[in-house]
């Protein structure tokens, strides 16, 4: 089942069209990553998702209910927006049954709890949120966003201005929410992050969706595919001479600098085949390195266009 | 609506302001009833509609509720927008929720305040009028509902600060003035404005009941199409 069907959704700032007719759909209980350099249009998209800007066009169908209906599913969403604020003068706690009883949500004290001790807030809980710092406002935007088990969360940004280890008990949250079922959608400008967590990513560029798919097919699809570095011997000069030639068929880039050859192949169906060939040479091959592109090289060859 | 209600109520409650209008108001309203119990004349004016125990309260509230409404929740609306904070809560309820959620509890605030001093009033003069009491309520209702348009039309809170302490001042005068004088160039206010029904005609609260769910539709319509 779709968690999420979005159709030719625009957003348009008086006459500056921000989102571009993006569609895509997010399956139930996967982690969707929404990437694209600063001002693609991230944020702007997850706030039409959310109910916090009116699409200028396009469809948009949350949890098999059409937007025109988004107030009767709100109590099963949750959304950290990119920005918001808190009340100075209420604790952590507090903030978490004010909001409990805003999405009219039963108040149970111990699952808020569970929940600030879950973004790292446990021992902050009774201190207010007026002398929290940037971290700690983010922590408790997690939290809320998820009280009440929702079954779709936004998350926009949710590592950013976070500690490396706070990012990391971020990640395995994210992680455990997935794997009970939560249907994810977040946007990240960490990329390993985004490599580790997200089942499917969709990269955003101008306000439209450039790539889309899992890493695995975005790799794919990306230009330059398998780095390799041979460390190799070889017997006779003439056949590591046709070695080379028949490597040079299929790969570019060959660089030779003893004992080490650098080269680059489209297809992975290409690293046997030039082993097989080094055998047949009678070159010996002492070491294979092979490099995926990552999906840093991806982000930043759309990035560069 | 619950939990916006409950913030919002205390949050009113709080203030240095509201508590001294709470103690202004209840003391007005325990000497004017004091006074009219002690006269020998109360008795007399009671049978006349126009003087009843609880016209000290109503006569503070017709001069000054404008001003004090307005003043203490001129930002109820405004306030969570300017500080970022309105996106968590529409998130997790619908605009109208939110809206109805501060005109309820600003209107709440006033009905304690009133019922707080109707109670002191009706121990002291032994009476119960509690027909005037409601009147204040659809009064005050009409000032919350025009207080929330306020807040949810004007996004700086610098401005409607300003503007919430010139209507406070300019609607009580033009509204006496209207219900007073049947030549003023403002007459026909008096068909508008609360001030003529709760000083000559009850009967008119209806409209000021009308023009109190309007103003909130009003509110609710254009919080609706906010970019927030
Ligand atoms: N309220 C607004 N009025 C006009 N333009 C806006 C508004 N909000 C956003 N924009 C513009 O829309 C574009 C996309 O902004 P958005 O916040 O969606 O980017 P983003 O992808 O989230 O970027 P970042 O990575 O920096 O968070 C930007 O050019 C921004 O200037
Ligand atoms: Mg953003």
């Amino acid at each position: 089942m779709e968690a999420l069907t979005v159709h030719q959704l625009t957003k348009t700032f008086k006459s500056k069209e921000v989102v571009k007719q993006i569609s895509f759909s997010l399956k139930t209980g996967e982690v969707f990553g929404f990437l694209g350099r600063n001002g693609a249009g991230k944020s702007t998209t997850i706030n039409m998702l959310t109910g916090i800007l009116p699409p200028t066009s396009g469809t948009i169908e949350i949890l098999g209910t059409p937007y025109h209906q988004i107030n009767s599913i709100k109590r099963r969403i949750g959304v950290l927006p990119d920005n918001s604020n808190y009340y100075n003068d209420m604790t952590a706690m507090q903030h978490m049954i004010f909001f409990s009883q805003v999405k009219g949500i039963p108040v149970r004290k111990d699952s808020l709890s569970e929940l600030l001790e879950a973004v790292g807030l446990g021992e902050d809980m009774d201190r207010k949120a007026g002398q929290f710092s940037l971290g700690m406002k983010k922590k408790l935007g997690i939290a809320q966003a998820l009280i009440g088990s929702p079954e779709l969360v936004f998350l926009d940004e949710p590592t950013s201005t976070l500690d490396i280890e706070s990012a990391l008990q971020i990640r395995d949250l994210i992680g455990s929410l997935a794997s009970k079922g939560t249907t994810v959608f977040m946007t990240s400008h960490n990329l390993d992050e985004v490599e580790r967590i997200c089942d499917r990513i969709a990269i955003l560029h101008q306000g439209r969706i450039e790539k889309l798919g899992t890493i695995a097919e975005l790799r794919e699809a990306h230009n330059n595919r398998f780095k390799v570095k041979v460390k190799y011997r070889s017997g006779d000069k003439s056949r590591e001479t046709i070695w080379l030639e028949r490597i040079r068929q299929v790969a570019d880039d060959v660089k030779r600098s003893e004992p080490f050859l650098e080269l680059v192949v489209d297809s992975e169906e290409d690293i046997p085949w030039i082993v097989d060939n080094a055998v047949e040479q009678q070159v010996k091959i002492f070491g294979l390195e092979i490099e995926q592109p990552s999906l840093e090289n991806i982000f930043l060859e759309q990035a560069q266009r | 609506m619950k939990g916006i209600v409950i913030r919002e109520f205390f949050g009113l409650m709080k203030g240095i302001k509201s508590i001294l209008i709470i103690l202004f108001i209840t003391g007005i309203s325990v000497l004017s009833a004091r006074y009219m119990s002690s006269s020998s004349l109360f008795a007399e004016e009671a049978s006349n509609p126009e003087t009843t125990a609880l016209a000290g309260l109503s006569f503070v509230l017709i001069l000054f509720g404008a001003l004090f409404v307005f003043t203490l929740s001129h930002d109820a609306v405004n306030r969570d927008i300017e500080l970022q904070r309105i996106r968590l809560l529409i998130t997790k309820t619908s605009r109208t929720s939110v809206i109805a959620g501060k005109f309820v509890a600003i209107w709440l605030f006033w009905a304690a305040v009133t019922m707080i001093s109707f109670v002191i009033v009706s121990a002291i003069t032994r009476t119960f009028v509690i027909h005037e009491l409601l009147y204040l309520w659809v009064y005050l209702a009409f000032l919350a509902s025009l207080c929330v348009l306020l807040s949810t039309l004007v996004t700086h809170r610098t401005y409607s600060v300003i503007l919430s302490v010139l209507a406070g001042i300019a609607m009580p005068i033009i509204g006496l003035w209207s219900a007073f004088s049947q030549s003023s160039p403002v007459a026909a206010a008096r068909y508008v404005l609360p001030y003529y029904p709760m000083a000559e005609q009850p009967v008119l609260l209806l409209v000021t009941a009308v023009e109190a769910g309007l103003a909130l539709a009003a509110a609710v319509m254009l919080f609706r199409r906010k970019e927030l």
